[in-house]
């Protein structure tokens, strides 16, 4: 009998105590331990994530053969007109790195990117994290900037050795230089509560007060390329109001993001070609 | 017990007399105690009820802090929409102290055990090189003062006689600071690794923050240039203590055009006698130009916030918000476009241009030169700065505050007093010999027979020593006067000089300066001797002549109506008088003085004018033109000043002051007039 209050709160004596211990441990062994849950677990992922490839690529096997024929021809315009693409980019590209030598301007292209398959999602009011399938051993360094055809997805968290965590721009816990597309003034993006299936939004604060934003004349936000992280121009989504902030000296809005941020599957890493 | 025995077997007689005599003596107290209980309720009711605003506002007081946040400034812009003054932002990094308490107090209490450990090896007796090496001090060194180890030596007192250890303690305050400075310091480490600077918090600054703006952030580094600011934005996490924080500068889109018409700011002085302590984000206030005379428009209206603080000042609940709104723009009358003509046209002369349009009174153009970037006035202004513009003479605005004698450009008065006076006509021909007594003419070979025209288009001296002695004093005078010589214009921007001389006799006499001559009169009858004016002055006077009035109230506000009201009377001249001194001025651009003003398509009148003025013991030259255009239907009048011009410079103001007028005037044809 006496034994049972002890025994009610037994759970909670047991959280009390691994808090406690938690906290006594030197911070290296935390780190390790940290690190140590995240290595342990990465296996899983990627082996989850290679299985859902493997059902996809038996799943299109089923595909008739026409089906596929045709899939080919197609695929093999896009490649065409794509290649064509490519060498008009690569012109253009060639072209702009003369006129910036010529103006002893340093070449715009200063990184390289990793592509990396998505082997975890967590899209929760509280977390808004990925973790892809390339770390340490492929070269991906911390606050490397990650972006999609859709422009910014966030910048890496965390690297470990063949998975990294990638902090989306949905997060509130990030932030980055912005500017509207046709103005230099940089502004602050900001990632807000965003919940599991709601479509991906921001923040957007310190827009000088003549920016101009209507429902029926959205402006674009693109990234500054003034920060340290990410490359200027790239796409992070659309604004469509502005109201005065709370300060009354700038105006705040919402920043609507490409829906496809739920569902990603692949993402490139952007690594500066210094590092 | 004998006595108590007594006592106890009293008769009941006795007993009731005592019970009698007691109730005489609670008597007293029945009446008082309900006076007392009153008094106790009227008490409470008094500091309930009456004084109940009086405690609720001590209450508040105590418990509730207010930050002011002033609302930014009002735009102001030119007459055709162009921005002139507006709003930059500014970007600081900002820690709130309230946000650092767990850090101050983590770092205070792990310092306290160290400091226990350290005062464990300290004892009584022990030498001053003991105590050194305990606290690794260089040997010799006198604790608390110029510490390796200022952590801890600072915190600790120890003292000393005769070389010996008597007491020692902990020097709880100093740690405390000390341990807030670590802590901060720390994070304004994070940024200067981010932005490459360099910079260090001082203890002063800290506390003077501390005991007196706890509430308001604490910054860090200020005015981050965009690159900082973006840096910061993207490698500082969100959660951090350290914020960039947004305020606004005044930002000048056209630096240094019109920098003395326009004005600039300063952090307004603290504000006194508020409910609550007030924690005011100071607001900028326009300290000259139309900054100043318009602040109440411009300076919009103050938001804050009223927070809940514990014991020690530090914010915990939000009670009320209001939100800024920002000040109302200003539309001025001035075109910037022709201002940087003017003052691009100025070059590094020293002087004014000043332009308005004869019908509204409105000023084009304003320009005083030096003149100085605003840009760099904004949100302070360094010394080094303040002495480079105070060295330069360029604090003067030299179009409302410069008094120079207006030279020959004051012969139109002349000839309207004596033509008033009727003491000659248009046509009377005066012998101009190159001398008049001993008064010479510019032209020292004469100018021979001049009439009204060819005085003002040759601008002959000898004509208006004639005229003036005999016009006499005073009817020049009374016409100076009547154009409003002797008065400020009353233009929209403070500080306009009041002190303009007008001569007469009794201006003389009252100053001073001997009787009135025959001489002086000569010389005034040409713009030279006492009179003083400035440039807006003989802007006015030629836009008053242009439509044939007296008076011209200038203005610096853009006017929706085509016309204004005017002070002053219509111009009492005959109209072939009027016309002889139009005439003339107009010959002064085609063949005269003011050739070097001439635009083929545009018919305009001038009269240019040199002046000298004795400074510091040397002769200063200065340099006239005044006109306006088109002479059939005026528009535009235009006054230029140049100081100092070169003295084999025979044509002062034809020469020098001409060519900017005309520049000006071409402008203004281009822009209004096709």
């Amino acid at each position: 009998m006496a034994k049972r209050p002890l025994n009610r709160y037994r759970p909670f004596l047991l959280l009390g105590l691994f808090i406690f211990i938690w906290k006594v441990v030197p911070k290296s062994v935390q780190l390790t331990l940290h690190k140590s849950f995240y290595e342990f677990q990465a296996p899983l992922w990627i082996g989850s994530s290679k299985i859902e490839d493997l059902h996809s690529y038996w799943s299109t096997r089923t595909n008739s053969e026409n089906k596929l024929i045709e899939a080919g021809i197609q695929l093999s315009r896009n490649n065409h007109e794509l290649r064509i693409q490519l060498d008009q980019v690569k012109l253009q590209q060639e072209e702009l790195n003369s006129l910036r030598s010529l103006h002893n301007l340093s070449p715009i292209n200063n990184y390289t990117y990793e592509t990396a398959r998505v082997c975890k999602r967590d899209l929760t009011s509280w977390w808004q994290e990925i973790t892809i399938r390339k770390g340490d051993n492929h070269g991906i360094l911390k606050n490397s900037p990650v972006i999609f055809a859709g422009g910014v997805v966030g910048k890496v968290k965390e690297t470990y050795e063949t998975t990294s965590t990638v902090l989306l721009i949905t997060s509130r816990h990030f932030r980055m230089a912005a500017r509207f597309e046709n103005d230099p003034r940089p502004v602050t993006y900001i990632g807000s509560i965003n919940s599991s299936f709601g479509n991906p939004k921001g923040i957007v604060r310190d827009a000088p007060s003549d920016v101009i934003v209507t429902q029926e004349k959205s402006q674009k936000l693109v990234s500054s390329g003034l920060g340290s992280i990410f490359p200027e121009g790239i796409n992070i989504g659309t604004v469509h109001y502005l109201e005065p902030g709370t300060n009354g000296l700038f105006k705040a809005g919402k920043v609507l993001l490409d829906k496809r941020l739920l569902y990603l599957k692949e993402v490139s890493v952007l690594l500066p070609k210094n590092k | 017990m004998a006595k108590e025995k007594q006592k106890t077997s009293s008769s009941p007689v006795d007993l009731t007399e005592r019970l009698k005599l007691r109730r005489k003596k609670l008597i007293f107290f029945y009446r008082f105690y309900p006076l007392l209980f009153f008094a106790l309720v009227i008490g409470l009711f008094w500091r309930q009820v009456i004084q109940n605003n009086e405690y609720r506002l001590k209450e508040r007081r105590q418990a509730m802090r207010k930050i002011v946040q002033p609302g930014p400034r009002g735009d102001i812009l030119d007459r055709n929409g162009k921005l002139l003054v507006g709003n930059r932002p500014r970007f600081s990094a900002i820690v709130y102290l309230d946000r650092l308490r767990p850090d101050f107090r983590k770092e205070y209490f792990q310092r306290v055990r160290n400091i226990r450990r350290i005062k464990t090896d300290l004892h009584i007796n022990q030498s001053l090189k003991d105590v050194n090496v305990i606290l690794g001090q260089p040997i010799g060194t006198k604790v608390g003062k110029n510490s390796t180890t200022r952590l801890y030596a600072q915190s600790i007192r120890v003292k000393f006689k005769e070389d010996s250890v008597i007491s020692v303690s902990t020097n709880s305050d100093q740690l405390e600071w000390n341990t807030r400075w670590d802590v901060i310091q720390s994070y304004l480490e994070k940024i200067n690794k981010i932005t490459g600077r360099n910079q260090t918090l001082a203890m002063k600054d800290l506390k003077v923050h501390f005991n007196h703006k706890l509430l308001l952030p604490l910054p860090l580094v200020e005015d981050l240039t965009l690159q900082e600011y973006a840096r910061l934005i993207e490698e500082i996490p969100v959660e951090s203590p350290i914020q960039i924080y947004t305020d606004t500068a005044r930002y000048y889109p056209y630096s240094s055009a019109a920098s003395h018409t326009l004005g600039y700011v300063s952090k307004e002085k603290e504000k006194k006698n508020e409910n609550l302590k007030t924690f005011r984000i100071k607001r900028k206030e326009g300290k000259t130009g139309m900054e100043k005379q318009f602040d109440e428009i411009l300076k919009g209206k103050s938001g804050g916030e009223v927070w809940l603080v514990d014991h020690r000042g530090f914010q915990y609940n939000q009670i009320e918000k209001e939100i800024p709104v920002q000040g109302r723009q200003i539309n001025t009358s001035l075109d910037i476009d022709m201002q940087r003509v003017a003052e691009d046209a100025m070059g590094s002369k020293i002087g004014a241009v000043v332009a308005l349009k004869v019908k509204t009174g409105e000023v084009l153009v304003l320009a005083s030169k030096p003149n100085y970037d605003l840009n760099e006035l904004t949100p302070f202004i360094p010394t080094r700065v303040f002495n480079r513009i105070n060295d330069a003479g360029a604090w003067l605005n030299r179009a409302t505050q410069g008094l120079y004698p207006p030279g020959s450009t004051f012969k139109m008065i002349t000839a309207i007093a004596g033509l008033n006076e009727g003491k000659m006509l248009p046509e009377t021909g005066i012998n101009c010999q190159g001398k008049l007594w001993d008064m010479k003419c510019w032209n020292l070979s004469g100018h021979g027979i001049v009439n009204l025209q060819d005085s003002l288009s040759q601008s002959c001296n000898v004509y208006y020593y004639a005229l003036g002695v005999n016009t006499k004093v005073e009817a020049i005078s009374k016409t100076a006067k009547m154009f409003g010589l002797n008065d400020p214009t009353g233009i929209e921007i403070p500080n306009e000089t009041g002190r303009m001389i007008v001569p007469d006799r009794e201006w003389k006499e009252s100053k001073k300066l001997g009787n009135w001559r025959q001489g002086d009169t000569a010389n005034f009858s040409i713009g030279q001797g006492y009179i003083r004016v400035t440039p807006l002055q003989m802007a006015c006077f030629t836009a008053s002549f242009a439509r044939k009035e007296t008076l011209t109230k200038p203005t610096l506000l853009y006017q929706s109506k085509k016309e204004i009201q005017h002070p002053g009377t219509n111009l009492n001249l005959q109209v072939d008088h009027y016309q002889a001194i139009v005439e003339g001025m107009s010959q002064a651009v085609t063949s005269g003085t003011a050739k070097n003003s001439r635009i083929p398509g545009l018919t305009i009148a001038a009269k240019t004018g040199t002046a000298q003025v004795p400074v510091k013991g040397e002769k200063l030259t200065i340099a006239w033109y005044v006109g306006y255009a088109p002479i059939e239907n005026p528009e535009i009048a235009v006054c230029v000043t140049i100081e100092g011009t070169d003295p084999n410079d025979r044509f002062n103001g034809g020469t020098t002051a001409a060519p900017i007028a005309k520049v000006v005037l071409e402008q203004y044809k281009e822009r209004y007039m096709n």
